[in-house]
């Protein structure tokens, strides 16, 4: 029961900025009309699948990354992460809930990703990308965490996790197939977490097999493996 | 609840590159007791309690809250604490009736019970009117008075609350000192540290003087103020002075003088010719110079 609430609070209260802060939200829908945009005029339907598939496995992972790593650093910045520390309020708790509340950040794009990718046809692709999506996101809370713990001036957090989350999802292929990359550099391009899960996507949905489909998985296991290893190292419910 | 609520023993911090935090704290604390800690910037007040909170760990030395060691039962004195931080503030986004509330979810209360604390003790601090305000909204004593709100409505048995009155109002002031008071009532102990020697002599039950990272003096307000060497000052600017006087301290451009009878401090006041001072009896802040400043002795 005390874990339950533990989340419960967590969650109700790193979910508040949404209402305080409702802007963000259309900004990110902003984005993705954007970008929907963009890759339908160079590459139709088939383009949008592609963008469909890597918006998903963005939005889990930069959940993690971003929204987490920074709830958590601005809590360490204003002291509340000090309040959670020296309560009952385990560790687990306090995570489980800031990556739930940090996903109201996410609310408005989902059902509008969904709708795009039942409108196109690739409801298979649409629902290993949300399966995909889910699996990343707790690469993404780590990698957040690891960030936000590991940096000595908190203030320095959202300038860290900003760029990560823009080298790991804009340069590698996510939002593009990984096909157009000649096949040597491809196996590099691939080494990204987020470009490893949406390449999986792609294969089990049936629109792109880039590389033989058993790297993809390895290279997330082993982002997983050294974000575990970190994050022990790394994160730590204080007694320093 | 039996026993002390607080025991440290020679609590040392050393930080990363060789600078003591403090270097051998020991004092205790009981239920029903308003414990204060004073001392001057740097004197090691903050690591202490953040060594009791169980968020820095003692280098060594030893430390029970509640029974439990602070280091190996951690988590059995999490379940007993709360604490208001140093420079802490209230996330923006929150409204005071939201921090409060849900933070007491997340420590185990029910919706239900959580709101009805937040209700009695948002009234308390005086945010009852500012309950549903975000933080952007609020002035910087208003979020003060949401952490304090936060620590004091958990019903913690031990609460650390480090400089809960900086930056706060008179009104603010007196508001989380009842508070205070009220939780010490209901038989809290509460460690709390200050700068503002009258809000310490006004509420705290006892008071432990640190020094660079040392217990200088322990004692309750009055007794530390008896036990001086003299009982009344003339406080005077330039270096306007007298020969009865019993010490001396000099602090920025004004001199305190401090004498051992009221006869000694009047007379001395008319031997200074064109100076306009009054003669008062001694306070907890005379007794924090006498053990910070004077080292303790009369010079």
């Amino acid at each position: 029961m005390s874990f339950t609430r533990g989340v419960l609070g967590v969650a109700v209260l790193t979910s508040r900025w949404l209402v305080r802060q409702p802007m963000w939200v259309l900004q990110d829908l902003m984005s993705l009309l954007g970008f929907t945009i963009i890759v339908y005029v160079w590459g139709r339907v088939e383009g949008v699948g592609f963008l469909i598939s890597g918006w998903i496995i963005s939005i889990g992972f930069a959940v993690g990354v971003n929204a987490v790593g920074q709830e958590v650093g601005y809590h360490r910045i204003m002291k509340v992460l000090d309040i959670m520390i020296a309560s009952p309020i385990s560790p687990r708790a306090y995570v489980l809930g800031a990556t739930i509340g940090s996903t109201v950040f996410v609310i408005a794009e989902i059902p509008v990703v969904v709708a795009m990718g039942l409108v196109t046809g690739y409801w298979k692709l649409l629902a290993y990308s949300l399966v995909l999506s889910l699996a990343v996101m707790p690469l993404g809370v780590l990698i957040g965490l690891i960030i936000a713990f590991a940096v000595k001036k908190p203030m320095n957090i959202s300038a860290i996790t900003n760029p990560v989350v823009t080298l790991l999802i804009l340069l590698p292929p996510v939002l593009y197939p990984a096909m157009i990359i000649p096949e040597p550099l491809r196996y590099i391009a691939l080494t990204p977490p987020t470009a490893a899960a949406t390449q999986i996507a792609r294969t089990l949905g049936g629109i792109e097999v880039a590389v033989n489909p058993l790297i993809p998985p390895a290279i997330l296991a082993a982002w997983l493996v050294i974000a575990i290893v970190l994050a022990n190292k790394v994160v730590k419910w204080s007694l320093d | 609840m039996g026993g002390e609520a607080i025991v440290a023993e020679g609590l040392a911090k050393l930080y990363p590159g060789g600078v003591w935090g403090v270097r051998g704290v020991s004092f205790t604390s009981g239920y029903g007791e308003l414990v204060t800690l004073l001392g001057p910037n740097g004197s090691g007040k903050t690591t202490t309690i953040n060594m009791l909170a169980t968020l820095i760990k003692p280098t060594s030395g030893r430390a029970l809250v509640g029974g439990f060691d602070v280091v190996r039962e951690a988590w059995s004195v999490r379940r007993i604490i709360a604490v208001m931080p140093q420079d802490g503030r209230p996330d923006l986004n929150w409204t005071p009736m939201e921090a409060v509330k849900w933070y007491l979810v997340a420590r185990g209360f029910s919706v239900d019970t959580a709101d009805r604390e937040a209700r009695v003790w948002l009234e308390r601090l005086g945010l009852w009117d500012v309950r549903g305000r975000s933080g952007w909204e609020l002035s910087g004593g208003q979020r003060k008075r949401v952490l304090a709100a936060m620590a004091l409505a958990t019903g913690a048995p031990v609460l650390f609350l480090d400089e809960p009155t900086s930056d706060v109002d008179v009104e603010g002031k007196y508001s989380i000192g009842s508070s205070i008071r009220e939780a010490v009532r209901e038989g809290r102990s509460v460690l709390y540290t200050t700068h503002d020697m009258r809000e310490a002599e006004r509420i705290a039950d006892r008071v432990v003087m640190v020094k660079e990272g040392r217990v200088v003096a322990v004692g309750a307000p009055g007794r530390l103020i008896e036990s001086l060497p003299f009982s009344y000052k003339i406080v005077v600017s330039g270096n306007a002075s007298c020969s009865s006087r019993a010490a001396l301290v000099e602090l920025g451009g004004a001199r305190i003088l401090y004498f051992k009878g009221r006869s000694e401090a009047l007379a001395c006041l008319a031997e200074m010719e064109g100076v306009t001072a009054t003669v008062e009896p001694v306070s907890l802040e005379d007794a924090y110079i006498y053990h910070t400043i004077l080292g303790g002795g009369v010079g």
